[in-house]
């Protein structure tokens, strides 16, 4: 493994200037609104003399070069604003919220994994059979279907009708007491706590929200497994291993060794598409994630929530694929040496 | 799209160009769906003054949230407006905002996309400009494509402009990518060198001779595209960032009929729901169907099922002439 830190060193170089550009972009998305800050952020009614004031202290009157290094300095500082719905700082809101999101995506992804990968190898072990059909049907139908009304119907069938699943109001029962907060995951919080009806509620919580995300997401991930298992079994490795005779297990195993890199691809593209493509799900859950607190953010003028959000989103996905930039170089030999 | 349609209802007549297109309906008869889905989706929206049984904006507090009946198809939603008149004005807007944000991104990302592919190779200041540029859409790429739709639309204000604006501003880099790819390799090619040897401009050499061959991926791209800016219009207009209600639009329909769901009246939710999502069907298999003519193997494909259905269909006939 020598090769790994001078690999992660030239991974991290590359993503210092992506992280620039990600800082510029959301300082750009700030500079298009509409207005002076200082008077959004004093309310209709503040003295002409205290909205200067705030100008000079927000250094608003600088030139934009200027303004971006203090938003720069700002970020260093853990500043990202102050939302005013919670006045409180969005870093903290942030914080809080933050967890829920992550918990209710991971999950989501895990089903969708679950869900994806063996129906995409199942449909290219046996071409033209039922299941390969169902598979590509479902690979169309789910690119198809919105995942916010996929959670309606969901909640419809299952609370409305069946009465299985609990009401979808937030993360946990309100008479239920939760875990003290410390990794923000209910389900592992309420664990570590030794606390089993915390636990049970969270994931009777858990339960449609993550199938919704499961659902949609497999599709994608089934068809690029598909996809990448295909070509691996009709390459000359495989053929040469099926003509030396070797247990069609095995023959699977070594074509799903080389199919990874291209799966792990799209399962990343996804976790950091699903940040913020589960923003409807948690609205229609009323999930109290981070989504939902920008959402709320737009729809109330509350800029910062918002900026915040994106950039915690963006950040997180750079992250996602710098994981998978260390394991593509742990799977392929190949890569970095 | 009369074209796709007409073969379907006629018998296969003696005519070529209607049997490859009659044989192509038989072997993929997905292909013929999605034109028919999406024909009948801008049928809807275009005749919809004509078609629609009610005024889609009117409420009608008596007749708030039936059931489907003969009178109302797909029942009332909460203030007693005909859900099924507003499905069929939905793709007004929906569609609108959905081609013309997948328009807009198109045109902007293949056009940079080719001169940047075009001048990879060169050296200079072109090269620099082209690693910037796609370090943005690096950057660009990697925020979540809804946030950032969100954000948009939170930063520029919400109408409908601003929808297309942020539906085209988070596709450019698909575009810009796709076009890249094809232009590297075309450049290349010897009609580009001659093109070159015989002084044409590089505007022009990109306009007329790269763009137009290598323009395939991107038509595939845009059907497709079309499908999830309609899912993205809906989502936006879903959490109240796009288009508001009681402008008739699938996602705002499916938005306002959420209170009802959970008291089980679901068909103002239901609906608009089902309608949108065999919309967005329709358009990602008329997208599956370019990629398909697009792609040299896949129409290799295609004509050996062709071949191999006629095949079958004559097979018996074969069978018994040589018995005889």
């Amino acid at each position: 493994m020598s090769g790994l830190p001078k690999f992660l060193l030239r991974r991290l170089a590359y993503l210092i200037p992506q992280l620039f550009g990600i800082l510029l972009l959301s300082f750009c998305l700030i500079k298009t609104i509409p207005g002076n800050p200082a008077v959004l952020m004093l309310g209709p009614m503040a003295q002409p003399d205290s909205i200067a004031a705030l100008t000079k202290r927000l250094g608003l009157d600088q030139p934009l070069p200027v303004q971006f290094l203090i938003y720069l300095k700002d970020l260093a500082h853990g500043d990202l604003g102050t939302s005013w719905q919670t006045t409180r700082p969005v870093l903290s809101d942030l914080i809080d919220r933050f967890p829920a999101t992550i918990e209710l995506v991971t999950f989501g992804l895990l089903v969708a994994i679950l869900i994806g990968v063996p129906l995409g190898i199942l449909s290219a072990m046996r071409q033209k059979s039922v299941t390969a059909r169902i598979a590509e049907l479902y690979g169309l139908v789910t690119g198809a279907l919105p995942d916010f009304w996929i959670g309606l119907l969901l909640i419809f069938v299952f609370y409305t009708i069946l009465g299985w699943a609990p009401a979808p109001l937030g993360r946990i029962d309100i008479a239920v007491i939760a875990p003290p907060t410390v990794t923000g995951f209910l389900t592992i919080d309420s664990l570590l706590d030794g606390n089993l009806d915390a636990f049970f509620s969270a994931i009777s919580h858990l339960v449609l929200p993550v199938l919704t995300l499961g659902l949609i997401n497999a599709g994608p991930i089934m068809k690029m497994t598909h996809s990448t298992m295909e070509r691996m079994l009709q390459s000359d490795f495989s053929r040469f291993e099926v003509m030396s005779g070797l247990p069609r297990r095995l023959v699977m195993r070594h074509a799903l060794h080389n199919a990874l890199p291209p799966i792990l691809t799209i399962i990343s593209v996804l976790y950091g598409f699903l940040l913020g493509g589960a923003v409807l799900v948690e609205i229609v859950f009323s999930w109290g994630g981070a989504g939902q607190y920008a959402v709320q953010g737009v729809l109330n003028a509350d800029i910062y929530p918002v900026l915040g959000f994106v950039l915690f989103a963006a950040v997180f996905s750079l992250f996602v694929y710098l994981l998978v930039d260390i394991a593509y170089f742990l799977l392929d030999p190949r890569i970095g040496r | 799209m009369d074209a796709q349609e007409g073969p379907q209802r006629t018998p296969p007549d003696r005519n070529p160009w209607h049997q490859t297109l009659w044989s192509i309906v038989q072997a993929r008869p997905r292909f013929a769906i999605g034109y028919i889905i999406v024909a009948l989706v801008m049928i809807g929206a275009i005749f919809a003054p004509v078609l629609a049984p009610y005024n889609p904006v009117s409420a009608n507090p008596q007749s708030a949230l039936l059931s489907p009946s003969a009178a109302h198809w797909f029942g009332t939603d909460a203030v007693g407006m005909d859900v099924f008149s507003r499905c069929l004005y939905a793709p007004r807007i929906d569609l609108t905002i959905a081609v013309s944000g997948t328009l807009i991104s198109a045109v902007i990302g293949s056009l940079i996309g080719a001169w940047v592919g075009f001048h990879g190779r060169s050296k200079g200041v072109r090269q620099g400009i082209g690693f910037v540029i796609m370090r943005a859409a690096d950057v660009l790429q990697a925020f979540p494509v809804f946030v950032l739709a969100i954000a948009l639309v939170a930063s520029l204000g919400q109408s409908i402009q601003t929808v297309v604006i942020a539906i085209a501003f988070v596709n450019i880099p698909i575009y810009l990518r796709l076009m890249r790819s094809q232009v590297i390799s075309i450049r290349e090619m010897k009609f580009v060198e001659a093109a070159e040897v015989a002084g044409v401009s590089h505007s022009k050499i990109i306009l007329r001779h790269v763009i137009p061959n290598a323009m395939a991926p991107t038509l595939a791209q845009l059907s497709i595209n079309i499908g999830w800016s309609v899912i993205m219009t809906a989502g936006l207009s879903f959490i109240g960032a796009g288009v508001r209600a009681p402008t008739p639009e699938w996602g705002s329909m499916i938005a306002a009929g959420f209170q009802n769901i959970v008291t089980g009246q679901w068909s103002p939710s239901v609906f608009p729901g089902v309608v949108l999502a065999i919309t967005v069907f329709g358009f990602s298999l008329v997208g599956a169907s370019v990629e398909t003519f697009a792609d040299p193997a896949k129409v290799r494909r295609l004509v050996a099922d062709i071949a191999a259905r006629k095949r079958r269909a004559s097979a018996p006939r074969a069978a018994l002439g040589r018995g005889q």
